[in-house]
């Protein structure tokens, strides 16, 4: 795990959970796996603390752990999984798009709680539902399991691996840690539960706020005396489902990009492409580098319903489609009418290069990214062809070649003439590497998203005590509307609040807004780059 | 003196006179120190050569035979000499030497290169192109408000476990109606390793702080149900240190060790739930708890202190 990693890791765990908890994930992602002695010892921490720590961690699916022999269980942290939070967002909004509004609170619960039983997530998600719906009405139970099994049949959650029951008759001490098993085909299987029940609205009147420190907070296993009817059964958000979406979601629209500006039938070209990638979603694994071929005839039955076009319009966008130079959807056969495959390696590659070139281009000028274009397409140039294909100056060209050189988007392939590598007698050509081109954005990017978390930190504690003040001035607000009052005691309220500090509170959020957003755009960035990687490194 | 003659002296590849120091092959062989030598030296090394005209007759390479060794480099800047090569400056005559065709990299002869640069890059450096503004839509709009969202609901899921501050030296007022109230969690015993569950060793634990919220909740147990756990917390006390000395005497063997956590933590598995419940016992109901039962009790309470 490069430094940049750990510090965005450290910044996100310390963000979502606090400062103990960080500790302890920063520990075990420098380290490796350890047992749980260790880490108290190592971090200084009480072992009570690292024990809750690692607790809320494996929770989240953060931490495993691992039996090893003589009994020790040693603990492992996942990198990357800790990267993920990052696009918490990103899956949630997801889910609203495909699923609307349950789908979303369904998705939203679990990734806040890690896993769940299915009978929790109903509940609490029918709760939420009522609170926003109008007085009277309330959300069905039945309404929200029908979601959540639409979203286990599509895979976008899976039940976590679970504890085998074992027979009682078992000799010798138990076992230090359960061994968790997962078999594939279990992995979806929603338990026939019968969740009858309607959501319950919180109320929120007075008379309620003081029975609610009691009432409210019961302990989470004694509240229920009634059995829970599926019991041990934890499902979790599948991370890797929604990563094949969003990768669909760049094909198409890179597709779109593409093709779709010159045809006067609007999208055709990435509808076709979407319908191809809708019927390899669940028969190809995300990894595979083609999906699998696809009969025209197929395709065209599977159409969306609103299209009417004819199987020969078709015929023509998919030859149209296979022909592109960017190769994103490839013929493999001829047999029923033309067997089709989407390259998703190359589609993968050629989106990643792209992400290059924009940043080659925003930060150097078109002219470099003219350099890098042609460097890219020629693969092996010599200092003098660069100036002569490019058309630009020598001088220019130079300096642009050496600048792009020690940002490390360009390199430097050596081809020596005689055995003893002589300078004088030696061919440098530029190339692109793309992998490692990529692997350097990619850490860019890392370290981008630590600093925009921490200025974004810096900004909100400089402001902490503006901050507060205006939390407080908008409580008495609101207890003050809540209560049935005046218009000029609120405005003597509001001014509470003096103009320079509501201009400051202005800019604060303005920052903030922009750090935010910035940070969600830097993880698509990643997302792309990340998903070229893996693919890149499964071929090899 | 070393004999530059004969052929066994200089490698069957002849320079042009710009070869490389390594390529000079030593009467013995390959000499490390003159081939490593600096750069410059072998200018020096040319000196010498021409200085013996006889070694030269030796030559027979039709080449240079005949022809006098000149020293035909080129002019170099010196800061770019002195960064590769401290010493080169100094002994090539006072001009510099390159040990390659700089043509090849697309330099020409004379030309000015871009000064040497020695410290690290600016922290802040000026960009020539100002960043692309960024994504505005429906989506990125929603995105942001969910992320913003999102940070102020973790931090208030029992899954924040929050530093224990330190005391601080006036109790502010405020701090009391601004606590936050968290539901408790208690994870799946059944799916985690049987280490993890928490140990009951003293009463006053870092658990408390965290089961405080908790033990509000079912703070309201009868007085005779809370005298009776007393003296069972009394007597498991003494289990307890006994526990802590075994452990303290075993030492490091860490499987001893996690031999006794799990006899004691099976022992204990089924009373942790009931002394989860027993946090601060002594004193829930006979003192005012923060928070607890505000408005009611303490009107009860303060009758007499209005004035």
């Amino acid at each position: 795990m490069t430094q940049a990693e750990i510090k965005l890791c450290s910044l996100l765990l310390q963000e979502h959970f606090g400062e103990i908890v960080e500790k302890i994930g920063v520990h075990l992602i420098r380290t490796g796996s350890q047992p749980l002695r260790v880490i108290a010892h190592d971090t200084g921490t009480s072992l009570d603390q690292v024990k809750k720590a690692l607790c809320v961690l494996i929770q989240h699916n953060l931490v495993i752990y691992q039996v090893h022999k003589r009994g020790v269980v040693e603990y492992e942290a996942q990198c990357s999984r800790v990267l993920r939070m990052l696009r918490y967002p990103r899956y949630i909004y997801t889910a609203k798009t495909l699923y609307s509004d349950t789908g979303e609170l369904i998705v939203e619960e679990l990734l806040l709680n890690g896993k769940m039983t299915m009978s929790a997530v109903v509940k609490k998600v029918a709760d939420r539902l009522t609170e926003t719906m109008e007085d009277g009405k309330t959300m069905d139970y039945a309404e929200v399991s029908n979601t959540f099994v639409r979203l286990a049949d599509t895979h976008f959650v899976q039940r976590c691996p679970w504890v085998p029951a074992t027979e009682n008759s078992d000799p010798g001490p138990p076992p230090p840690a359960p061994i968790l098993v997962i078999s594939e085909k279990d992995m979806y299987l929603v338990p026939k539960l019968s969740l009858i029940g309607k959501g319950k609205r919180r109320r929120s009147s007075d008379e309620d706020a003081a029975g609610e420190p009691k009432a409210k907070r019961p302990k989470y296993g004694t509240d229920n005396k009634e059995p829970i009817p599926d019991d041990g059964i934890y499902w979790q958000a599948n991370l890797d489902r929604f990563h094949q979406h969003f990768r669909d979601q760049a094909i198409v629209s890179a597709v779109a990009n593409r093709m779709d500006q010159f045809t006067f039938q609007t999208q055709t070209s990435s509808e076709v492409v979407r319908t191809m990638l809708r019927m390899s979603e669940i028969t190809t694994p995300s990894t595979d580098p083609f999906t699998q071929p696809l009969s025209s005839n197929e395709i065209f039955r599977s159409l969306p319903v609103g299209y009417n076009i004819s199987k020969q319009v078709l015929d023509q966008y998919l030859t149209l489609l296979a022909d592109d130079p960017l190769e994103f959807v490839g013929k493999s056969g001829d047999s029923g009418g033309g067997m089709y495959v989407i390259n998703l390696h190359k589609a993968l590659g050629s989106l990643a290069t792209a992400t290059l070139e924009s940043v080659v281009q925003e930060r150097f000028g078109s002219r470099c990214a003219r350099i890098f274009r042609l460097v890219l397409q020629k693969k092996h140039l010599e200092q003098k062809q660069v100036e002569d294909f490019a058309m630009i100056p020598a001088k220019e060209a130079k300096d642009m070649l050496y600048k792009m050189l020690s940002g490390n988007f360009i390199s430097l392939q050596e081809i020596p003439k005689t055995p003893d590598h002589a300078p004088s007698r030696t061919f440098y050509l530029y190339t692109v590497n793309i992998l490692s081109a990529a692997r350097m954005l990619l850490h860019r990017c890392y370290k981008s998203i630590a600093n925009l978390i921490e200025r974004r930190q810096f900004e909100t504690k400089e402001n902490k005590r503006l901050l507060e003040k205006s939390q407080r001035v908008e409580a008495i607000i609101a207890s003050m509307q809540a209560t049935g009052a005046e218009e000029v005691q609120l405005q003597e309220i509001e001014e509470m609040i003096t103009a320079p500090e509501r201009q400051q509170l202005e800019t604060l959020k303005r920052n903030v807004n922009k750090l935010d957003a910035s940070e969600i755009q830097v993880d698509e960035t990643i997302f792309l780059l990340e998903s070229y990687i893996e693919s890149t490194m499964k071929r090899q | 003196m070393e004999e530059y003659g004969a052929c066994q002296g200089l490698k069957s590849s002849w320079p042009s006179g710009r070869g490389l120091a390594r390529e000079w092959v030593g009467p013995t062989g390959w000499d490390r120190n003159k081939a490593l030598r600096p750069r410059g030296g072998r200018s020096a090394v040319l000196q010498r050569w021409n200085a013996y005209p006889s070694a030269r007759a030796f030559c027979l390479h039709p080449f240079l035979a005949g022809r006098h060794f000149g020293c035909t480099v080129l002019p170099k800047p010196r800061d770019l000499v002195s960064r590769t090569n401290p010493m080169a400056g100094s002994q090539g005559r006072g001009r510099a030497a390159y040990t390659f065709n700089i043509e090849a990299v697309g330099f020409g002869r004379g030309e000015k290169l871009p000064d040497v640069v020695l410290k690290p890059p600016p922290l802040f450096p000026d960009t020539d192109y100002k960043p692309v503004p960024l994504k505005a839509g429906e989506g990125e709009d929603y995105m942001l408000a969910l992320k913003q969202e999102l940070r102020e609901t973790m931090k208030r899921m029992p899954y924040y476990i929050e530093t224990p501050e330190e005391k601080q030296d006036i109790e502010r007022y405020s701090k009391r109606y601004m606590k936050v109230y968290k539901e408790e969690w208690i994870p799946d015993w059944r799916r985690l390793p049987r280490e993890m569950m928490p140990r009951k060793k003293c009463k006053k634990g870092p658990k408390s702080e965290k089961v405080k919220d908790m033990g509000k909740g079912a703070s309201l147990t009868n007085t005779a149900d809370v005298l009776k756990k007393i003296e069972e917390l009394e007597k498991r006390g003494d289990g307890e240190k006994s526990d802590e000395e075994n452990e303290e005497k075993e030492g490091g063997k860490e499987k001893s060790q996690e031999g006794d956590e799990e006899d004691d933590a099976a022992a204990e598995q089924e009373e942790y739930d009931e002394e989860e419940q027993e946090e601060e016992n002594d004193y829930i109901n006979s003192y005012f708890e923060d928070g607890d039962d505000f408005g009611a009790d303490s009107d009860d309470n303060m009758d007499e202190a209005t004035y």
